[in-house]
């Protein structure tokens, strides 16, 4: 055996009064991050500011509150301890060593890859029908993952009694419920990093193969990219970047669902939340929110559809499909508002989702 | 809520066990580290009226250096009573203290260990990566946490050979040592044990008991919940005894298993007539093998059964004398207790 229980210099010289210490590296590592966020928000804001107001109405408008985002992203800088990232980085790790998750990876690279063939469906808009079939295969495959990763993240660990050496460690339950959450991200991320370049590589060939490599940049309104081949690149990007927003709500949703709901339960709620975030404007029709007369409701009935409509997530302003298939820019105002939106409202999921995890008895 | 009698003077039995309790010679032995006041835990399943009273009134005290059991049936509270001093649950009244601080205490759990029934790890990591993430919520240095892997591993006794495969792939024993393994990563001061056993095979046993009386020699404090009251009896200092969610016996196990004798009477040649009689003067016996086996709880109890073996004219075959054991106590104090 060995003597290691009469050696109490591994721990002895922490201080136990404060817990896990946090290093000042550690500490300096987040005010360089946050420096650098308050630097890109003050960039945003200028370039949003000088920008002219863009096609889409008042949401192509800069506003000093699209600056909150920022705030939220500094905050959660700000949260994330040695134990918190320990927490995400195990996370990730499990995560994506999940067979399904593989699989679920694999087929939607697969299909990607081989989109180019599947063109004919649409002949004469070939660029078109890429561009929509590259951006809603990404978002339904990744939005399977978030929903599904989402409520996996703190159920299983309970069920299988991992908790109990978890939380019995110096670590509480906010480090844990926000580093779960941070992992689950960091998948998504990859995940819809590695769809993305395969989608943005199979259009960049498709094109190039119709129009030769210089041809293909040209913006001359002529050939299969109308605008050149960067403008697209560019726009697609934009969109997917805009879909990651979507998919940090819907995770947060995830988790926050799995904290009072059973796993299937909260899968399929989850679903219903998505599909009704996406139809937002036609609540906010409804509610006449869009500034437009409104169907004439009773009162009752017009309460629930107020209800509805302050509490859902305005997913489909993360949906540009419809600009990007039809040749439109996707301005800096309405990424930085559609962004900070979707950080405040995972934020906010978050929170009823710490409160309801920090009550919780296992 | 104010103390009943019996809490009172389980308390007075704790203390005066103290003594004899805390075999170690550490500094700060006897020390109080756990204490609970009158503790409560009562469940209300959601959308229900009904209550279901997990614990009631608990009041103990554990001290520095000393294994203390506690034992009980399923759902006497034991488990409930772990939680509530691992902050896993909340009291519903009454209080908890370990250290002098509140069991959600980020610092207090830097001092304990927790050794779970039965809980699965990230199925993905071997067992070296399972102690790195434990010791990375220790805030431990990587290197610090290499040499600590691989310390507790020796001290639990896992091959060399499976360390490094992934834990899915482990036997339920090889698991728990892993389980023993998490819970040592810090070297804690106060050690918590629910059902340490379960799944090991009489030799992988025998090293868990062998290292918790290693803990224990080394100082630390262990809070231990089991089944195996035989193992409670050979390696605990003091034990309590639930039911039902209530302290029914508290105290060292000498104090528990008392100084009293039991006896068993082995005899032969009664009639149906005599041993009607033996029912009705109220001794207990079984037929057993063609002899009649009668129980007696003290010398006094003894001379009435052989009077009445001479009584009956009937002949005596064997007189056995045995100490009571733990078993003994629990099965006696949870049936007086109308639970039984």
């Amino acid at each position: 055996m060995s003597p290691s229980l009469q050696n109490q210099s591994i721990i002895s010289a922490r201080n136990y009064a404060e817990g896990v210490p946090i290093s000042p590296r550690w500490r300096a590592a987040q005010f360089v991050l946050m420096g650098l966020i308050a630097l890109v928000a003050v960039w945003f804001a200028i370039a949003g500011y000088r920008s002219p107001a863009g096609d889409s109405g008042k949401f192509d408008n800069f506003s000093p509150f699209d600056l909150v985002g920022f705030g939220v992203l500094a905050w959660a800088v700000w949260l994330v301890t040695p134990t918190t990232w320990t927490v995400a980085i195990t996370t990730f790790h499990e995560a994506i060593r999940r067979r399904w998750m593989g699989a679920l990876l694999g087929f939607a690279v697969v299909m990607l890859g081989v989109s180019t063939f599947f063109t004919w469906m649409q002949p004469g808009e070939e660029q078109k029908f890429l561009r929509d079939y590259g951006i809603g295969f990404t978002v339904i495959i990744t939005l399977i993952a978030a929903i599904f990763l989402g409520v996996a993240m703190t159920v299983p660990d309970i069920e299988r009694r991992t908790i109990f050496t978890i939380l019995s460690k110096p670590i509480n339950r906010r480090e844990y419920l926000f580093g779960k959450y941070l992992g689950l991200m960091m998948t998504l991320a990859l995940n819809l990093l590695v769809m993305s370049a395969i989608f943005l590589l199979a259009y960049a060939y498709f094109v190039i193969s119709k129009e030769g490599f210089a041809a293909a940049w040209r913006a001359d309104g002529l050939g299969v990219s109308y605008n050149g081949l960067g403008f697209d690149l560019s726009n697609l990007a934009k969109a997917l970047w805009l879909h990651f927003f979507n998919l940090a709500i819907m995770a947060a949703v995830a988790m926050a669902l799995s904290q009072f709901l059973t796993g299937i339960t909260a899968i399929i709620i989850a679903f219903v939340v998505y599909f009704l975030g996406q139809s937002a404007s036609y609540w906010e029709r409804l509610a006449g929110g869009s500034g437009e007369s409104g169907p004439v409701l009773a009162p009752a009935i017009r309460g629930v559809v107020d209800a509805v409509y302050f509490v859902l997530p305005r997913l489909d302003r993360f949906d540009v499909r419809e600009r990007i298939v039809n040749d439109l820019p996707v301005g800096i105002n309405y990424m930085m508002k559609a962004g900070s939106m979707g950080l405040v409202y995972a934020a906010v999921l978050l929170v009823v989702a710490y409160f309801a995890f920090s009550d919780r008895e296992f | 809520m104010p103390q009943t009698q019996e809490q009172v003077q389980l308390q007075t039995a704790s203390a005066t066990s103290s003594d004899v309790a805390s075999s170690a010679s550490a500094p700060g032995a006897g020390e109080i580290i756990i204490q609970t006041r009158d503790l409560n835990k009562i469940y209300r399943p959601s959308f229900s009226r009904l209550t279901k009273t997990a614990l009631h009134g608990l009041t103990i005290d554990v001290k520095r250096g000393e294994i203390f059991g506690l034992v009980g049936p399923n759902g006497s509270g034991k488990t409930t009573t772990l939680k509530l001093l691992l902050g896993l649950i909340k009291p519903t009244g009454g209080s908890v203290e370990i250290f002098g601080r509140g069991p959600r205490d980020v610092a207090v759990k830097s001092r304990i260990g927790f050794l779970p029934d039965g809980p699965y790890f990230p199925d993905h990591l071997n067992a070296y990566e399972v102690l790195d993430f434990y010791g990375q919520l220790f805030g431990m240095s990587k290197d610090v946490r290499r040499a600590r892997a691989e310390e507790v591993l020796d001290l639990v006794q896992l091959n060399k050979a499976d360390r490094a495969r992934v834990v899915r792939t482990y036997s339920k024993g090889m698991m728990q040592r892993v389980n023993l393994a998490q819970a040592l990563m810090n070297d804690p001061e106060l050690l918590f044990m629910d059902e340490p056993t379960t799944g090991l095979d009489p030799i992988g046993a025998r090293q868990m008991k062998d290292v918790t009386l290693r803990v224990r020699d080394a100082g630390k404090t262990v809070l231990l919940c089991s089944h195996l009251l035989a193992d409670v009896q050979a390696i605990c200092d003091r034990v309590a005894i639930l039911s039902e969610g209530e302290l029914v016996k508290f105290g060292t196990v000498p104090e528990l298993v008392g100084p009293s004798q039991n006896f068993e009477v082995f005899a032969e040649g009664f009639s149906d007539e005599s041993l009607s009689k033996a029912s009705a003067q109220g001794l207990p016996f079984v037929r057993e093998n063609g002899h009649v086996k009668f129980e007696a709880q003290s010398s006094e109890g003894l001379q009435t059964v052989l009077r009445f073996i001479n009584d009956a004219n009937a002949r005596t075959l064997d007189v056995k004398g045995y100490s009571e054991t733990l078993e003994d106590v629990f099965v006696r104090s949870v049936k007086s207790d109308g639970r039984g």
